[in-house]
């Protein structure tokens, strides 16, 4: 692939997919700054992973793993950061209205989903965005029997979380 | 809640999402010029600068050991075997070290999340053991200078000072080493002596490491 074609086909990847980006760095990263630095590390390392782009997995598949790989690395450090990853300060994907009007219950659901364990919340990010048992084990690294159970016990514990909130 | 209900609200959150999100070109193609940066880069020039500085001190160590050994006296014991006790921990630490940086070469982001952060998780606790070894030279920190002059001309309080500074930098040096352990993690001494921010994130990635291990048994 020419440098100008790989530069355009990467943008359109990123175009596509910018609401998956957007959605992993917000359920693991809440304040705004933090949030901003973690997008660009995630573009910046999936366009250092593009030139090596394995096509037997799908765009998908590739950029979800880079995407939770580089959050739950991100979640890991520190969170009181005082570096960022780069110079830039603008942001990379930016949000049309600021304050997204959410409705409660789904400012419940990300609540509840950001209080989970890393590997939890990136079993259920999956798992909402309707990807098959396979392909979640394939992101993950874990067998389909271990996802299917873990699914079934997050899904428990969420709706214990909202059943306790209502009551 | 039922599971339906749970990917509707998920689905309206992307429907909304698709509305509101756009993306800063100019940014985009500015980190398209970027190709040299990684969130990786600075820790291996760190560990690459370590070596090298371990490299050099090793070095040293060992010249002025064979300057001692070369005109050799009872006294000069002292020294030699405490720099060489120093030179044997330091290099351990490096080959730690030179073992990092090649972890670092083969951690890839597109890789499977687990076994990704598995990697990450055991680069970063590693760096626990690097520090349990060079507690362990403590001890012969203090035992270094100890000379002729000193065995000739020394007072008794000077040697009770010395026995009590050994004795105290040998027991704590050793009991560090068999404690500061993954499951020690959460004592008030490993906050006080790893309580640093570098540390916290070690800490996190030792408690992430469980946490795999858990999810694969399971």
């Amino acid at each position: 692939m020419t440098s100008s074609k790989e530069d355009n086909v990467f943008l359109s990847v990123i175009e596509q997919h910018k609401g998956i980006i957007y959605k992993i760095a917000n359920s693991y990263c809440k304040n705004t700054e933090d949030r901003k630095d973690l997008i660009q590390e995630i573009v910046f390392q999936l366009w250092r992973s593009f030139g090596r782009y394995n096509d037997q997995y799908k765009y998908s598949t590739w950029l979800y793993r880079i995407a939770l790989n580089v959050a739950i690395s991100f979640y890991r450090k520190d969170s009181k950061r005082t570096d960022r990853t780069s110079g830039l300060t603008a942001d990379i994907i930016i949000v049309a209205e600021e304050k997204e009007d959410t409705g409660p219950q789904l400012q419940l659901l990300q609540r509840f989903i950001s209080e989970l364990p890393e590997l939890d919340r990136a079993i259920m990010i999956l798992y909402l965005e309707e990807k098959s048992y396979r392909e979640i084990a394939d992101i993950l690294g874990l067998s389909e029997t271990n996802i299917a159970t873990k699914i079934s016990r997050i899904k428990n514990k969420l709706k214990n979380k909202f059943s306790t909130i209502h009551s | 809640m039922e599971d339906i209900a749970l990917k509707e609200m998920w689905a309206n959150y992307d429907k909304k999402l698709e509305k509101s999100l756009a993306l800063n070109h100019r940014l985009l193609t500015e980190i398209q010029t970027q190709k040299a940066r990684t969130a990786l880069r600075p820790l291996k020039t760190i560990k690459i600068i370590a070596v090298i500085l371990g490299i050099l001190w090793s070095l040293l160590l060992l010249v002025l050991v064979c300057l001692a050994l070369s005109a050799m006296t009872y006294y000069r014991h002292f020294f030699v075997i405490s720099a060489l006790a120093i030179t044997t921990a330091t290099v351990t630490a490096i080959v730690v070290y030179i073992r990092q940086v090649m972890l670092i070469q083969q951690i890839d982001n597109s890789m499977n999340v687990v076994e990704t952060q598995r990697k990450l998780a055991s680069l970063q606790s590693s760096t626990i053991n690097i520090a349990r070894i060079l507690f362990l030279s403590a001890p012969f920190y203090t035992t270094f200078y100890i000379n002729k002059s000193m065995f000739e001309h020394g007072t008794i309080g000077l040697w009770v000072l010395q026995l009590t500074v050994t004795t105290v930098f040998t027991a704590v040096s050793i009991w560090i080493y068999r404690n500061a352990r993954m499951e020690n993690a959460d004592k008030r001494w490993f906050k006080f002596i790893f309580g640093s921010s570098e540390w916290t994130s070690v800490i996190k990635a030792m408690n992430f490491m469980k946490e795999i291990d858990a999810y694969e048994k399971e």
